[in-house]
């Protein structure tokens, strides 16, 4: 049996859920802070390669569709070139197309395999859940996508704190299960600190952990997004968490279902965040005005 | 200090970039954490690259568009409509000119020396545009330059902004990177009924929006 309070804990911005399942209690704590480190989010459905969905006609139908939410246009060609004995050698450009809202904060790209919806300006999972279901109901629509290989929910924070100016500054504010190698500081000045982690979270799906201290723009930007706030400088650390289902085999594409996936994967993304954080970064960062 | 480790029998540690969502996404700056540094020395060093290329095009540029203008009036006008296939009406549009003055200059009229070296720069640029590879320069110019609105690239061209229309065909920006250095209000002034599409013969063509 599975039972959900709500109470609310703090004015409007925190409410503590509490899940009671077969006498096992789980507490999740969700907060929407209001300096949230959240700099971008991304839905991507692969499918098996369609090619009338990277066609003009395709991509008049997601146009019509979505003009309400992204109603700009763009083409884009992805070259990919790979170094080999040969020397550099360039690949046919993919055609992918990308619909992208007034203020340039989210967009839907589409190609030949895939769907991808882009945010850098996340609020919440049930408005983002939203924006997939109107992005995949048009290809649902189209009839040109046959099922779907592979399903990924990616969250990208980058956290900074203006007194962290080494990596070893980050000690305090990030979880010290993940600054283990900062006990070579003795050694030496650690100048980059990263690590990925795989684990599986269900039978068919797996999440990838990816934390590093690094020092710069950030990893987000540079592209047709742009980003909440302009890019600041100096130290920050980067928790980029990405969620997917894969199966052993093709799964029908059904709109439905594929939300009933996402839904799973973003079970435990939350709670990955909240344990690379320290409490001391919500109340001096996270909670505090941007 | 070099980012290169010291040399090992080829390890795979990291999760291939494939295998992460919105892997080729174009808004994600850096995959490659451990090549931070590296990419920012390349980043650098490509910028570099492109504020030298972006300085030495428009001498190139110059310098084909000199060595057009050696050639006569006829034999320019020849190049540009029977050659490259470009309408009377463009031609006069590259030259500045009324369409009934490029009909005289066809009778043998001789055009001003600004008229001159606008039919050479034209010529010119349509031969850097091959270089790319365009292989038909003048169609590429008259097609919009994204669906749903009627800017061309010739609107470009006419506007006089040379040099990102380069960088628009070496693919170095989009075209919402070109239109909004056309015209910020793009939206409103070149919205249109007609759309772009594919024809059967493979090129990209125009008809009226149904």
């Amino acid at each position: 049996m599975r039972i959900t309070v709500c109470i609310p804990v703090r004015f409007c911005v925190c409410w503590a859920v509490y899940f009671i399942d077969a006498g096992e209690p789980t507490v999740y704590q969700r907060e929407v802070f209001p300096n949230a480190p959240l700099e971008f989010v991304a839905a991507e459905v692969r499918f098996p390669y369609s090619p009338k969905l990277g066609r003009h006609e395709s991509f008049d139908v997601l146009v019509d569709a979505l003009r309400d939410v992204f109603p700009i246009p763009d083409r884009e060609e992805q070259r990919e070139r790979a170094v080999g004995p040969q020397g550099v050698q360039a690949a046919e450009p993919q055609v992918t197309y990308r619909l992208l809202a007034k203020d340039r904060l989210s967009s839907v790209t589409v190609g030949h395999s895939r769907l991808n919806l882009e945010v850098t300006d996340y609020q919440e999972y049930p408005e983002f859940r939203q924006l997939i279901r109107r992005s995949l109901e048009p290809l649902d629509t189209l009839g040109v996508v046959v099922g779907v290989e592979r399903i990924g929910l990616r969250f990208i924070d980058e956290v900074r704190v203006p007194s962290v100016k080494a990596a070893s500054d980050w000690r305090g504010y990030i979880a010290d299960e993940f600054l283990g190698p900062l006990v070579l500081s003795d050694e030496g000045t650690v100048e980059n600190l990263e690590g990925i982690v795989k684990m599986q979270t269900h039978a068919e799906t797996h999440l990838v952990l990816r934390y590093a201290a690094l020092d710069g723009a950030g990893v987000v930007g540079g592209g047709p997004l742009r980003r909440r706030k302009p890019p600041s400088s100096g130290p920050f650390f980067v928790i980029d968490t990405d969620s997917v289902w894969q199966g052993p085999e093709i799964m029908d594409f059904d709109v439905e279902s594929v939300l009933d996936v996402f839904d799973q994967l973003h079970e435990p993304v939350g709670t990955i965040f909240h344990r690379t954080i320290t409490d001391r970064l919500k109340n001096e960062v996270l909670r505090s005005n941007p | 200090m070099s980012e290169t480790p010291t040399s090992a029998p080829t390890v795979v540690y990291e999760i291939e970039p494939s295998e992460l969502t919105a892997s080729g996404s174009a808004v994600l700056r850096d995959l490659g954490y451990r090549a931070g540094r590296l990419r920012d020395e390349v980043e650098l060093l490509n910028r570099d690259v492109n504020d030298h290329h972006r300085t030495v095009r428009p001498y190139d540029l110059s310098e084909r568009a000199s060595s057009k203008a050696r050639k006569s009036v006829e034999t320019l006008l020849d190049e540009l409509s029977t050659e490259r296939g470009m309408a009377w009406r463009d031609v006069a549009r590259v030259a500045g000119v009324s369409r009934s003055a490029v009909r005289k200059w066809r009778a043998g009229d001789t055009p001003s020396p600004e008229s001159r070296t606008r039919l050479a720069l034209a010529a010119a640029f349509l031969d850097l545009l091959e270089q790319f590879p365009i292989e038909d320069p003048v169609g590429w110019l008259e097609v919009p330059i994204l669906p749903g609105y009627s800017a061309t690239a010739f609107d470009v061209f006419e506007a006089g902004h040379l040099d990102l229309l380069l960088d628009y065909a070496g693919q170095r920006v989009t075209a919402i990177e070109v239109l909004d250095v056309l015209d910020t209000s793009w939206r409103e002034r070149f919205s249109s009924t007609f759309e772009v599409f594919t024809a059967p013969d493979g090129e990209r063509s125009i008809r009226p929006k149904k």
